[in-house]
């Protein structure tokens, strides 16, 4: 199954459903070894709370694999599942509450009070991501956690090629902004 | 963004993302010439790619949830050992195991013909000390038990042989009147069958009519302690009551001893983020080995334990500093050395182990020295300071992280 693309791959699990419910698991593992790692890393970071998104990860995957069976055209399957992830993302955040989607102006505040300047900057990154806007972090974790390209971002979110580029330029800008302090004693100190 | 009317924030963020067109790279150049603060946006920025990508290898789908996933739609997760994430498991637990597998392999060729040969080769040299055809020599649990009848010869019930007071079934010699042998003060002290007070309270007591029962005793045949021997015969004359326990050192076993132990101790290595994933079975390990002698036992040990590493390597043309607190699984080889085997006859026996493995990220060795207390005749409890030293090499360049610290735990001698 290796050496099949992830379009094949995507074709075998319906065509396995109507013939040998073998090949259709062979398939579906062997693309979800490809891409779980993807799909759960957008949906840490665009969901702030691991239960939750450990619980939308689950869900992606499992209603891609109802979806699969249909007859159905693909072009890009990491695309198709980061755009069901996605839409089960707005969902939690329409379902839980905004409490899980903290807004920028309270980042200051939690991070004098629960980490102070010595944090690792990966955790700091984190936190700043959890405080992003949800259309700037959205395009941040698509580009910098998935590695699509701006046309891609641009077609699973929605919008054009061009403002997905301004959205991660800002989304970038204002981790930088949030980052400020540790930045410069990290620079100071040469690290 | 059209890159003819951008910033120069825009223009380094399009040149960080290779999207830069080459025409406008000595605008940005003469910018970052010129301005300081963009020179410190570019290194914030080249931080935060760096952590983001450490961030994103780190990334993957707990266990639990690719089960969750694959039961509810009805798909065993048994395929998946032949992903990519399957093999990176794989490739962690191997060189534990296969280390765990040829220890163990060895330990038991070195110990299995040594236990088919010991019972028989204690039975000859039992039946060599104890030259007495009425004598029977059993095995029990690798100890060695000899029977024979001690006879207690009263003078009037003696009528063939007045003068002899004792006969030793092991010489057949008779002693004179009243003496004891050494070998039969010995086997007396190690079961006796008239109490050692009545014996030597007065001895010519014996001499008597006195229905004195005398049965088969069970002794063990054990290396005799001459120092032991002395106190044995002074008990006798009657000059002091014998203690337990001295007569002869506690004998020494062939035999496997299993180990689980704790361990603490601190890498002295620093790293910014010492916290680890953490579980129940971290700082701990889990051992066998087998006693050859009094001063010598070899085994396998597993354990897990957390390592802080730090080193650095280049990584797309960048050179990173990386640091982390790994939770390592480990297995080794281990072998024991006793200095000070005589003082195992009060349960205490002090000991050095030292341990050579592998963890997947490279070489393990380990120093201890502690002591264990043998409460029971299994039970082991132990207290030693540990070393440990974690070698491995990236790109070429080599890495140690030390730890120092202690281990207690138990043991059973099976």
């Amino acid at each position: 199954m290796e050496t099949y693309s992830e379009i094949e791959l995507f074709s075998f699990i319906r065509i396995g459903e109507e013939r040998d419910r073998r090949l259709s698991e062979a398939a579906f593992k062997e693309l979800y070894a490809r891409l779980s790692p993807r799909i759960y890393a957008y949906c840490r970071k665009v969901v702030d709370d691991v239960d939750l998104a450990q619980d939308v990860f689950q869900d992606t995957f499992i209603r891609f694999y109802k979806s699969a069976q249909k007859e159905r055209e693909m072009t890009n399957v990491a695309a198709y599942l980061l755009r069901i992830a996605r839409n089960l993302c707005l969902n939690a955040k329409r379902d839980y509450g905004s409490h899980r989607f903290v807004e920028l102006e309270d980042y200051h505040g939690a991070l004098s009070a629960n980490d102070g300047d010595h944090r690792e900057l990966l955790s700091l990154i984190d936190k700043a991501i959890e405080h992003l806007p949800f259309d700037y972090k959205d395009v941040f974790v698509l580009r910098e956690y998935d590695g699509l390209s701006y046309a891609e971002i641009g077609e699973i979110v929605g919008c054009t090629e061009a403002t997905a580029k301004i959205r991660s330029f800002r989304a970038k800008q204002k981790i930088r902004e949030m980052l400020a302090p540790y930045l410069q004693d990290l620079n100071d100190n040469g690290a | 963004m059209e890159n003819s009317d951008l910033t120069s924030s825009e223009l380094l963020h399009s040149f960080l993302e290779g999207e830069l067109d080459s025409a406008l790279e000595p605008t940005l150049f003469a910018d970052l010439n010129a301005k300081s603060e963009l020179r410190a946006e570019m290194r914030d920025m080249l931080a935060v790619q760096r952590a983001v990508k450490r961030d994103r290898a780190a990334l993957v789908p707990p266990i639990a949830s690719t089960a969750a996933v694959f039961g509810a739609l009805g798909m065993s997760t048994s395929m998946l050992v032949n992903s990519s994430w399957g093999s990176a498991i794989w490739s962690k637990i191997w060189a534990p195991l296969a280390a765990a597998v040829v220890s163990g392999a060895v330990t038991w060729y070195a110990a299995a013909p040594r236990s088919a040969e010991a019972p028989q080769q204690a039975v000859q040299a039992a039946a060599a000390r104890n030259a007495d055809p009425a004598a029977t020599v059993a095995i029990v649990h690798d100890t060695v038990i000899v029977t024979k009848t001690q006879r207690v010869v009263v003078r009037e019930a003696a009528l063939a042989d007045p003068v002899k007071s004792v006969v030793d079934n092991s010489t057949g010699t008779p002693s004179a009147p009243g003496t004891i042998t050494p070998e039969l003060v010995n086997d007396m002290a190690m079961k006796p069958t008239v109490a050692p007070s009545e014996t030597t309270a007065s001895p010519k007591e014996v001499t008597e009519m006195q229905a004195i029962q005398t049965q088969p005793a069970s002794i063990i045949v054990r290396r005799v302690n001459p120092d032991a021997m002395l106190s044995a015969t002074e008990v006798v004359n009657g000059t002091r009551e014998l203690p337990d326990g001295d007569i002869a050192p506690r004998p020494f076993v062939r035999s496997f001893v299993t180990s689980l132990r704790s361990i603490n101790a601190s890498s002295y290595v620093n790293v910014s983020n010492a916290t680890t994933t953490g579980s129940g079975l971290n700082n701990m390990a889990l051992g066998i080995f087998y006693t050859f002698s009094d001063w010598f036992g070899a085994g396998v040990e597993l354990g897990r334990e957390p390592f802080a590493m730090s080193f650095k390597g280049v990584s797309d043309g960048t050179t990173m500093k990386y640091e982390s607190t790994q939770d390592l699984v480990w297995g080794s080889v281990q072998a024991q050395l006793y200095p000070f085997p005589s003082l195992r006859d009060n349960g205490w026996q002090p000991f050095f182990q030292f341990n050579g493995g592998f963890t997947n990220y490279g070489f393990l060795t380990k120093g201890l020295f502690g002591t264990t207390f043998a409460p029971t005749a299994h039970l082991r409890m132990m207290f030693g300071f540990e070393a440990t030293g974690l070698f491995y090499t990236v790109q070429g360049t080599s890495y140690t992280t030390p730890k120092l610290g202690f281990t207690y735990g138990i043991g059973y001698q099976l």
